[in-house]
């Protein structure tokens, strides 16, 4: 390519102003789909995370599990959660790795609080102490978690997010060293992480604050489960030697794990041994942090990306059918240019250039359009985010892939016609091009135009379906009434409320906010519906042997007030609903939906029915009051 | 310098095959100024296609100087012609987006030249046509006249040892035709053999031979400065 050839390609665009702008816009928009999700992919999909040396990490575990399990994890014995327990014990028997840090699986929201200020609702994390210098992550003011301060007689101390530190705190620099409440306890700021670093994983709200795991007994009192050795919810992430064998240690820590596991009659209990065989882990790389992102929103991205692919062939072809049917007019150009010497390569390498350029400046113009396009997606993807550290501006890499994708772009619509011009015969030059009666480029063109209904086609479909979906889930029959419900969340635990208090502060909420004119019904319960999260347990039957560890005993509960499934539109079909009378001293009755009934009492009338959790001697802890119709 | 033997060229449309040369038999000097005359549809553009080597699709034997052109493939023919012939067009064929000096330039870009050379060159014939304050105009901005001018620049300024015009004052008044036609005696008188198709007697007798086609078949060649031959057809 010759800067004549660029100069010649530059005037013929100019020449032509009205096919430019169509094509440019095209361009701009197949391009600019494409670097969009790119941009999406990149920052989600394919980044490091801002620490030392990503490639060196390594995490055990290689599934999205959260938050707090307990039993065998997933069908296949592939164990990504684990206890603080277990994986203490995993961290004994891996010296290959320099330091493995474990970070909570699942992260809170807490109150906090400093001095009389109103309390913020801020994201919080449970991690090691070693888990700053695993990561090679300093402080950018006073100093980060050490292995000191994730012992049992530790003081209490947190560190900042940056960000946390310029919104949450106004970038107080007096914050370090100060004392702050969080849920209700005392902390002390020991310093801020450096900005950019957003922790172990990319999610839409990273934490704020960082806490060592020795802090969980002292926040959560008697329902923590720091020393609850069966109760998974950690996922340990580490920074391997050197020259370590991966697959060698992935065995060796499999078979610590099974050996833990033979240990614990939670795992060998009811025929569990028989299972535990099969347990392991797997150790993927961590230089990307934990992947829940990453897994749940991949699939997606992944077909966006497809989607995105199709529309910009589909921009090549319109294209190249344009510049086929403006080769009619240059074909003089061309027949002149051969007979005057110039060779196939020389005529093929100037429609290139000419179609390169175009795809360039549609690249340009793409970049806007990827920029408007990922903030848009950022912002629809996640509403509620905060400090998403997913940036729509273009990065390097993204401006690298907006080029790659103009210039294999312009090579792609640019074939077709530079194929036909260095196919053409030059001998029409001096019989003069108008004498010409043969259209060759018309078979390209049915072909083309062929290729662009055919993907049409299949993007219509796909769009038909995926509108049809979208409409079935919207409208869905979730089992309960939506209109005119509205959930509001407390905290009574960051408000300083121990145990013995909430009843009280809870009644109190039900009575004022039945009181208030325009509410018909108030019911509380631990988990909103449709929230997307709760409570699983396995059930056991009275009178029903203990169930075995493939045995489908799971299902969800939820924690309600008396007049909650009237709250939400849910009619009691069998029995009766929970009243007045269902207090803490009445013997201990629950509600289970139709499906719960169907499934652990068929053929039977389930209401009067015992069952409970854990152990065979605990299942006759519950009986079932009554039947609810179901909802999800 | 052009040795044709028995050179025959048809078109298939469907089934049927039109011949436009029929054993064609002609041999050209080194410095002649040879015209190709004959009426619509004869047979002199396509001859002349042959003999520019843009066209593959002719039979037969054609020497140019020393080299066998129907035993090579169409790129040798391509570089043959890039090195030794010139074109002129009836219709000037000038690249509108192209100034005067970048269309007398595409010739020699071609060619692989160092660019210092090619705008030497350029200069030059700019300058020996008299066209230096025209070299930034497009062809838009010339007349006719200028245009052919240009076009005549372009097909000379790599010095081809053949020039083919085609028509080169069709579209000219016949002053500027005859300006034209002294031109390419100037050019013939320096050497460079010319080939030119024309429907002029005027313009013919510019050159020294005159041949002529009638539906392909090669019927007369007349030397001007000799005796006339009639040559045997059917």
């Amino acid at each position: 390519m010759t800067l004549q050839d660029i100069r010649y390609a530059l005037r013929q665009l100019r020449k032509s102003p009205g096919f430019t702008l169509t094509a440019v816009i095209t361009l701009a928009l197949g391009i600019g789909a494409n670097t969009a999700i790119f941009t999406l992919v990149h920052g989600i999909l394919l980044r490091s995370l801002p620490v030392a040396d990503p490639s060196q990490l390594y995490r055990i575990g290689d599934t999205d599990d959260c938050c707090v399990n307990g039993g065998f994890v997933g069908q296949n014995g592939d164990f990504d959660i684990f206890s603080y327990d277990l994986y203490l014990h995993l961290k004994n028997a891996a010296p290959e790795f320099e330091q493995l840090a474990a970070v909570q699986a699942g992260q809170n929201t807490f109150s906090v609080r400093r001095g009389e200020a109103l309390s913020k609702s801020l994201r919080s994390e449970y991690v090691s102490g070693n888990f700053f210098s695993t990561l090679g992550i300093g402080p950018y003011a006073g100093r980060v978690l050490g292995e000191s301060d994730d012992a049992p007689a530790a003081a209490p101390v947190t560190v900042l997010s940056y960000s946390a530190w310029q919104h949450e705190f106004a970038a107080d620099p007096a914050i370090v060293g100060a004392t702050i409440s969080i849920q209700a306890r005392p902390f002390t700021v020991i310093g801020i992480a450096p900005p950019g670093f957003f922790g172990d994983r990319v999610t839409d709200r990273p934490p704020d604050f960082w806490m060592p795991l020795s802090s969980e007994p002292y926040v959560n009192g008697d329902s923590a489960i720091l020393h609850h050795a069966d109760s998974n919810w950690l996922y340990p992430i580490g920074r391997v030697r050197p020259g370590t064998n991966i697959a060698a240690l992935q065995t060796r820590l499999s078979a610590a794990l099974r050996q833990w596991l033979s240990t614990r009659p939670m795992y060998t209990d009811n025929g569990g041994s028989a299972v535990i065989p099969k347990q392991h882990v797997v150790i993927v790389p961590g230089g990307g942090g934990i992947q829940n992102l990453q897994q749940e929103a991949g699939q997606g991205l992944k077909m966006l990306m497809i989607l995105s692919t199709v529309v910009l062939l589909i921009a090549c072809a319109n294209i190249a059918n344009l510049l086929l049917a403006r080769g009619t007019a240059r074909r003089a150009d061309i027949a002149v240019r051969m007979a005057l010497g110039a060779g196939r390569r020389i005529v093929i390498r100037q429609i290139i250039t000419e179609s390169v350029l175009l795809s360039c400046i549609g690249g340009l113009a793409g970049l806007a359009v990827a920029y408007g396009g990922s903030r848009t997606i950022l912002a629809l993807a996640f509403p509620d985010a905060r400090n998403l550290p997913v940036d729509a501006s273009p990065s390097l890499a993204v401006l690298g892939f907006a080029f790659l994708a103009s210039l294999v772009t312009g090579v792609l619509f640019g074939i077709a016609p530079a194929w036909m011009a260095s196919h053409a015969q030059p001998a029409e030059a001096l019989r003069g091009v108008n004498r010409s009666t043969r259209d060759r480029s018309s078979l390209p063109q049915k072909a083309l135009v062929v290729f662009q209904a055919a993907l049409s086609l299949v993007l219509l479909a796909g769009a038909i379906l995926m509108t049809k979906s979208l409409g079935k889930l919207e409208h869905q029959d979730f089992g309960i009434a939506t209109t005119n419900r509205y959930v509001l969340h407390f905290d009574p635990a960051g408000a300083g409320y121990t145990i013995d208090r909430v009843p009280a502060l809870y009644r109190e909420i039900e009575d004022r906010f039945s009181a208030l004119p325009g509410v018909s019904s108030v019911g509380m319960a631990l988990y909103s519906p449709l929230e997307g999260d709760n409570w699983g347990e396995c059930v056991i039957q009275q009178g029903y042997p203990a169930p075995g560890p493939d045995s489908k005993c799971g299902s969800t509960w939820d924690r309600v007030s008396t007049h909650f499934l009237d709250a939400i539109g849910v009619p009691i079909v069998r029995g009766r609903g929970f009243t007045e009378q269902d207090t803490q001293t009445a013997p201990q009755v629950v509600l289970v939906n139709e499906t719960f009934a169907k499934k652990f009492f068929p053929n039977q009338d389930a209401v009067g029915k015992h069952f409970g959790i854990d152990e065979t001697k605990y299942s006759g802890s519950f009986e079932i009051a009554g039947v609810f119709s179901t909802l999800k | 310098m052009i040795e044709l033997k028995n050179i025959e060229r048809s078109y298939k449309t469907g089934y049927t095959e039109t011949w436009v040369l029929r054993r064609i038999g002609l041999t050209i000097k080194e410095g002649e100024f040879v015209t190709v005359m004959g009426p619509s549809g004869a047979g002199k553009s396509s001859l002349l296609n042959v003999l520019a080597l843009l066209d593959d699709g002719w039979l037969g034997e054609y020497w140019l100087g020393e080299k066998p052109a129907h035993k090579l493939n169409r790129k040798q023919r391509a570089d043959l012609a890039r090195q030794r012939i010139g074109m002129v067009f009836q219709s000037y064929h000038l690249l509108d987006d192209l100034t005067v000096a970048e269309n007398i330039d595409l010739p020699l870009s071609y060619k692989s030249l160092p660019a210092k050379d090619r705008q030497g060159m350029v200069a030059d014939i700019l300058d020996r046509f008299k066209i230096v304050a025209k070299k930034d105009l497009f062809p838009s901005q010339l007349s006719g006249g200028q245009q052919q001018l240009v076009g005549i620049a372009r097909a000379v300024v790599h010095a081809p040892a053949l020039l083919l015009a085609d028509e080169p004052t069709g579209n000219l008044h016949s002053t500027q035709a005859r300006e034209i036609m002294e031109l390419f005696c100037e050019l013939n008188r320096q050497g460079t053999t010319i080939v030119q198709v024309t429907h002029s007697l005027e313009n013919a007798r510019y050159g020294s031979r005159i041949v002529e086609l009638h539906d392909g078949w090669l019927t007369r060649d007349e030397n001007l400065h000799a005796h006339s031959t009639e040559v045997g057809a059917k």
